[in-house]
């Protein structure tokens, strides 16, 4: 084996300049991976957060029976013992806040224009701390301060609204009985999520104002806010081992399960990187068995001495497959080390501003993450990638007959 | 040793079939040094490809060593290229990323020597050979005479029982050659191994103890040289 290795590692320098043009073109394709993965990546991660830490949380708990029949009556499957739960969570180990929430349809109105709305009633104390991912543009975010009267509003609801911060403006509900009840709010803040969608319908009032107004102490679900979105898989068991010995009847939803806007952008960018990988790794494939046509061609006189001294033909279809191999594991890590270099570099210079993606408010800065798996995936996708580029080549090295190959000229 | 009974071969050229070799019979015994000579073209190669177990007969058997060339599988005569014949080449046919010592060592770890054992023979045969000064020397730096030491020392290191040398002086000044025709037979004479050499070159003809002349693909001759 030693030998081998040896034998292919000089073989794989004796002709410099070709194999450092193949090498270019492994390192462009790796850190091609890399940066546009670790864009993806950086795009998931943002996406992820911000949905999470503006409108889901990590885990919502409804009434038992909310997600099959709460939407058609809302009123019937309200939780009712929410403080205790919020309590005995709060505590918890890993759990950031725990809030309530308690949201309807309804009607915004200045007295000139009437749009449609979604009502959303939130605990101004720990707003901050759960929709910590949501811009506060004009005015500020729903707190204690000015809980008693005020009312954060959707960026693209206050637009389509002509309101103002500091405007005076009227919601309208049903209640739980289904008789119309209104309130009054003085705007206090104008709030931007991302998703233009959302922005176009919220307005976040407190939770008590809410619950006056659709005659209800009840709340529609309790929403948990993690401090790390990795351990969303650790705190499932823990929450479900207290909902048994509590025997609380609830249901939970994690935001993976709500976050459908999240799951299209991810299937389109899966798309897409794979179809960058399949560009790639073509590419790699032609230059690589280009490389080793060409070597092959080149040392076909040696192939048939190797022969005649008694190397098999595996013996020879190693030899080359070792070249691959070697040539893929050689060009891979110095892509890792370029692709990680210009990830840095990006980052460093302070992102790349993307425009606004379609549904969405507004653009961001992308930085460029570099997760082991990302650069494990672009490193081994090489060094296969390399590998089976040298199979053919190798096969018909190994299947020269040994009198043409030493007569070759 | 080597043994030719009614051996043909045929290549095919295009899309006719053109003879190499017709009919020939001859035994090699052990120790001897022989010469297979005759013009280009005569069938020296073809013969010598055969006892090389290179390449296989159209009709006829070729026995070496007890074995019978058309039974061997691939492996089977690899692995009787690798510890029964050693090739001397009309071009040397060194490997060119590997120095004068890993050249000579490289048909030893095919057949899996310690090694320690390894280095042993080759700095020995190297020695013999008269190329000590150059064992990290590459091919592409030696002169045509050193790089055809080399392929001696490669060709011996096995301890063969059978050396095949194809034209071994035919690439070079007639000094060298003649240095190189007495090296092939001091090994001869002292470790016993059948030497087997083709040439068209008479003055070369005259170091064999034996000679087999070929034409036209048929034995025209073959006897002692006296």
């Amino acid at each position: 084996m030693k030998t081998l290795i040896r034998l292919a590692l000089r073989n794989i320098f004796r002709n410099r300049r070709r194999t450092l043009l193949t090498f270019f073109s492994m390192i462009a394709g790796v850190a091609a991976i890399i940066v546009f993965g670790g864009f993806v990546e950086y795009t998931f991660w943002g996406l992820r957060e911000s949905t999470i830490k503006t409108q889901l949380g990590h885990i919502q708990l409804y009434a038992k029976g909310y997600s099959d029949k709460g939407v058609a009556q809302p009123g019937q499957y309200l939780l009712n013992n929410s403080a205790d739960i919020v309590q005995k969570l709060q505590a918890k180990k890993g759990v950031q806040t725990v809030t309530r929430r308690l949201s309807a349809s309804g009607l915004i109105s200045t007295g000139e224009k009437t749009i449609s709305c979604k009502i959303i009633g939130v605990e101004p104390e720990k707003e901050s701390e759960l929709s910590s991912f949501e811009t506060i543009i004009d005015g500020m975010q729903l707190d204690s301060s000015n809980a008693a009267d005020g009312g954060v509003v959707g960026a693209e609801l206050i637009k389509a609204l002509g309101a103002k911060v500091g405007d005076t403006v009227t919601i309208l509900t049903t209640t739980g009985d289904g008789m119309l009840n209104a309130v009054e709010f003085k705007i206090t803040g104008v709030g931007q999520t991302g998703s233009q969608d959302y922005d176009s319908v919220f307005v976040k009032l407190p939770l008590s104002k809410v619950q006056d107004l659709m005659g209800t102490k009840s709340v529609e679900k309790v929403v948990i806010l993690l401090s790390n979105t990795d351990d969303l898989g650790l705190f499932i068991p823990i929450l479900k081992s207290e909902i048994s010995t509590h025997k609380w009847n609830v249901e939970i939803k994690t935001w993976d399960e709500l976050a459908f806007f999240y799951h299209k952008v991810v299937q389109v960018y899966r798309g897409m990187f794979k179809v960058v990988n399949i560009i790639i790794g073509i590419v790699i494939l032609l230059s690589v068995t280009n490389t080793m046509s060409m070597s092959i061609f080149e040392r076909v006189r040696e192939i048939g001495t190797l022969r005649a001294l008694g190397t098999t033909q595996s013996g020879i279809l190693k030899l080359f497959l070792m070249e691959g191999l070697l040539m893929g594991i050689i060009g891979a890590s110095l892509g890792v080390v370029v692709g990680v270099g210009i990830a840095n570099a990006i980052n460093m210079l302070g992102g790349i501003y993307i425009p606004p993606p379609p549904g969405m408010s507004r653009g961001y800065l992308a930085f460029i993450l570099t997760p082991a798996p990302l650069l494990a995936f672009s490193f081994g996708f090489m060094v296969i990638v390399t590998l089976i580029s040298s199979l053919y080549p190798a096969y018909r090295a190994s299947r020269f007959k040994i009198i043409d190959a030493l007569g070759h000229v | 040793m080597i043994s030719f009974k009614h051996v043909f071969k045929d290549y095919l050229l295009g899309k006719s079939i053109v003879p190499a070799l017709r009919g020939i019979s001859f035994d090699i015994e052990s120790g001897e040094f022989v010469s297979i000579c005759g013009p280009s073209g005569s069938g020296k190669s073809t013969i010598l490809n055969m006892m090389g177990a290179l390449d296989i007969p159209t009709q006829g058997d070729v026995i070496i060593s007890g074995a019978n060339l058309v039974q061997l599988s691939d492996s089977e005569q690899a692995s009787l290229r690798n510890r029964k014949i050693g090739f001397i080449f009309q071009s040397f046919n060194l490997i060119p990323v590997l120095n004068v010592f890993e050249n000579v060592e490289y048909p030893l770890i095919l057949q899996g020597v310690s090694p320690v054992d390894r280095k042993t023979r080759v700095l020995e045969l190297i020695d013999q050979v008269g190329l000590s000064a150059f064992i990290t020397h590459r091919p592409d730096e030696l002169s045509g005479g050193q790089r055809q030491r080399v392929a001696i020392a490669r060709a011996l290191v096995t301890r063969p029982e059978l050396i095949l040398a194809d034209e071994p002086t035919a690439n070079l000044d007639s000094k060298t050659g003649t240095d190189i025709l007495g090296l092939m037979k001091e090994m001869n004479r002292r470790f016993q191994t059948t030497f087997v050499f083709s040439t068209h070159d008479p003055q070369v003809v005259q170091y064999a103890n034996r000679i087999i002349r070929i034409q036209d693909g048929v034995l025209v001759s073959e006897g002692d040289n006296t």
